[in-house]
């Protein structure tokens, strides 16, 4: 997993790559949620992201959390086996995708 | 403890470099001194034999010499030869030889001659041996003799002799006899030195012969070398005693409290390699006191048993704390699994079903469980979830979320009302970021209608009497826990005698290979359900589990893994066309 962040304003651009799951889900929400300070737009982009486990699931449901309080998050360019997975688990009605 | 062997002791090593030091030193000296000493007498030498040549070549009268090279030797005859008082005969050669050699006794002189070289020989007008050849008396050798080219007897007057080097040598000089000049010409050997000083004619300057004077002072080199080595072995003695004291201070001082040390080190490891004694005082007991370095040495091993034994004690603390904790997540692993229900058949009087169920934890205690009981007489709950996360948090909210899905579920609620619930509950406190996916059904077992709600499960597979295994897809609903006032909705199904219903958690289908890391994925499990699609519950969770370990071969298993199957048998008195 890799990712790399750009912040605009109070925009923040988030490209994640690879597998999310219990293992990288961690690093991940480390450096996030600090960086969602002050942001009203955060946009996650999903394209490079093989696989999302009920771990990388739970760093963007605190991502969501977080960003429900202090303006929107997108999740955006998901591929279809992750579509299937956040439809399995119903997140896709709980994110806003794009 | 044994000693243990080493090429020398640190005694032997102390000893033999201060004995390597001092006897190097003294050699040093006693070759500067020789050398200086050798150098010195030269010098002397030298001046004395251009005095001696000064004073004797002042005496000596050049007519006379001029004879006795020539051979002749005048005696003359004074007095009356009859009468022994009033006789005496005058003989300038005999007086010349004696006055040299007396001359020669008092300076230690071992030759003194008078020459002339002509052409490569040398004509000799006197010729004077001090001592002769006797070895015992203070002399010139032999082979000094030789090497200075000394003729082996007295010579006569006018005798020629050709000892051809030194002929040349003064030539080199450039001097030949008649020119009015003369030079000093030395020669030196090993342990002589002889002169070779010109005699010049009082009243023109000209050269008509040379003094030569030979000194030798083997004698006195011999005498050197000999106080020399005597001085060297007094210096040896003198460096062995001297590297004595060193040694017994050394083995004072520092070998043997060093091995005293090490001896008590070795004590201490001993007694912490015994697992029975954690505190030691070996170094505190141990009476030493010494400021040099030995002493620092001293303190430092005093201070390291210290260090070691609150090293120790807090490792046995951390390990008993470890140990601790791991007993209590065992108990806590019991104990959740405990809440499970384990007994199977679970209702024996119950004929309309069967049902098995099962859970492998990834590691300690896990997140997933499952759940089936009686809500009344006539209705099965079951319950598969699955709590986001790991370890004591995960469990504590899988036995809060069970609770209360029992709960509602017990108080007569809906599959989508005891969701709704479960949900507002757990997202009451926002802080807590976990969730827990549920598929929740209650089926009635007369009818064999059931009613069901998907919280972010994964489907379910049902097998229809005589068909195959088939994924359910219909639309989920968020996990509960995520956020307040999703509504949950259910939907129905209806189960015939003969029907199968197959539910899980994500750990099956994300199983992963050892190797390629491939998910499992529900593709394999329909595969596997089909193959032994009239299998009881048992035997079909069993072979599904056998399946995924095939499949996961060394692979570590990141989730929990469980599975619930229940077939409906259906009642004789109520089928499900008679309600």
């Amino acid at each position: 997993m890799k990712f790399d962040m750009n912040q605009e304003g109070t925009r923040l651009t988030v490209n994640v790559e690879g597998e999310l799951d219990v293992r990288t889900s961690p690093e991940l929400e480390k450096e996030l949620m600090p960086a969602l300070e002050g942001i009203t737009e955060a946009v996650i982009d999903l394209k490079e992201v093989t696989y999302l486990s009920s771990a990388g699931l739970r760093t963007l449901l605190s991502a969501a959390k977080l960003m429900d309080r202090q303006g929107k998050m997108v999740v955006k360019n998901v591929s279809d086996d992750v579509m299937e997975i956040l439809k399995i688990t119903g997140f896709d009605s709980l994110l806003t995708l794009e | 403890m044994k000693r243990r062997r080493v090429g020398f002791s640190l005694k032997q090593k102390i000893a033999l470099m201060i004995m390597a030091a001092v006897l190097g030193v003294s050699f040093f000296i006693f070759l500067i001194s020789y050398i200086l000493y050798t150098k010195k007498t030269n010098t002397f030498y030298e001046e004395q034999l251009i005095g001696v040549s000064t004073m004797i070549s002042s005496y000596l009268d050049q007519k006379d010499i001029e004879e006795w090279f020539e051979g002749k030797r005048e005696i003359t005859k004074l007095g009356n030869p009859d009468d022994p008082d009033d006789y005496y005969e005058y003989d300038p050669y005999r007086l010349t030889h004696d006055f040299l050699r007396d001359v020669g006794h008092y300076f230690d002189i071992a030759n003194l001659s008078v020459i002339r070289p002509e052409g490569d020989a040398l004509r000799y007008a006197m010729d004077v041996w001090i001592n002769g050849y006797d070895p015992n008396v203070y002399s010139v050798k032999e082979s000094e003799a030789q090497e200075a080219e000394l003729s082996t007897h007295e010579l006569s007057p006018g005798e020629l002799e050709t000892p051809m080097k030194k002929s040349r040598h003064m030539k080199e000089s450039g001097v030949l006899i008649g020119d009015v000049r003369g030079e000093t010409v030395f020669s030196r050997g090993d342990s002589w030195i002889q002169i070779d000083y010109p005699l010049l004619d009082k009243g023109n300057n000209k050269l008509y012969g040379y003094l030569e004077i030979t000194i030798s002072y083997s004698d006195e080199l011999r005498y050197i070398s000999t106080a020399g080595l005597q001085m060297f072995l007094l210096i040896l003695i003198l460096a062995v005693l001297f590297a004595i004291l060193p040694v017994i201070f050394t083995s004072r001082k520092i070998v043997r409290p060093i091995y005293y040390l090490s001896e008590n080190a070795t004590k201490l490891i001993e007694a912490k390699r015994d697992s029975e004694t954690t505190e030691t005082n070996i170094f505190g007991e141990t009476e030493f006191s010494s400021s040099d370095e030995v002493g620092v040495l001293y303190r430092s091993l005093t201070q390291m048993e210290q260090d070691m034994n609150t090293y120790v004690r807090d490792l046995m603390k951390v390990t008993a704390d470890n140990e601790r904790v791991r007993t209590e997540l065992d108990l806590a692993t019991q104990i959740q699994n405990s809440q499970l229900p384990h007994t199977f058949p679970p209702f024996p009087d119950r004929n309309e079903f069967s049902i098995y169920a099962s859970m492998k934890p990834a590691k300690s205690v896990g997140g997933d469980f499952y759940d089936f009981y009686m809500a009344d007489d006539d209705h099965l709950v079951l319950v598969m979830a699955d709590v986001s996360g790991k370890g004591i948090p995960a469990a504590l909210y899988m036995m809060i979320s069970r609770i209360l899905i029992k709960t509602h579920a017990q108080k007569g609620l809906s599959p989508a009302e005891i969701l709704v619930n479960l949900n507002d509950q757990l997202s009451e406190n926002d802080s807590v970021d976990m969730f827990v996916t549920v598929w929740l059904a209650i089926l009635n077992l007369s009818t064999g209608e059931g009613v069901s709600v998907n919280a972010g499960h994964e489907d379910p597979v049902i097998r229809h009497a005589g068909g195959d295994y088939e994924l359910v897809k219909y639309r989920h609903f968020p996990p509960a826990g995520t956020f307040a006032g999703i509504r949950y909705q259910e939907r129905s199904f209806r189960l015939s005698p003969g029907d199968s219903l197959f539910v899980y958690t994500d750990g099956v289908p994300e199983a992963r290979r050892g190797g390629d890391r491939e998910f499992y994925g529900t593709d394999r499990l329909l595969e596997t359900l089909n193959r032994d699609r009239e299998a009881a519950p048992e035997e079909l969770i069993g072979s599904v589990m056998s399946e995924l370990q095939e499949f996961t071969g060394d692979g570590e298993q990141f989730d929990d893994i469980t599975m619930m199957n229940l077939q409906y048998r259906g009642t004789p008195d109520h089928t499900p066309e008679g309600t």
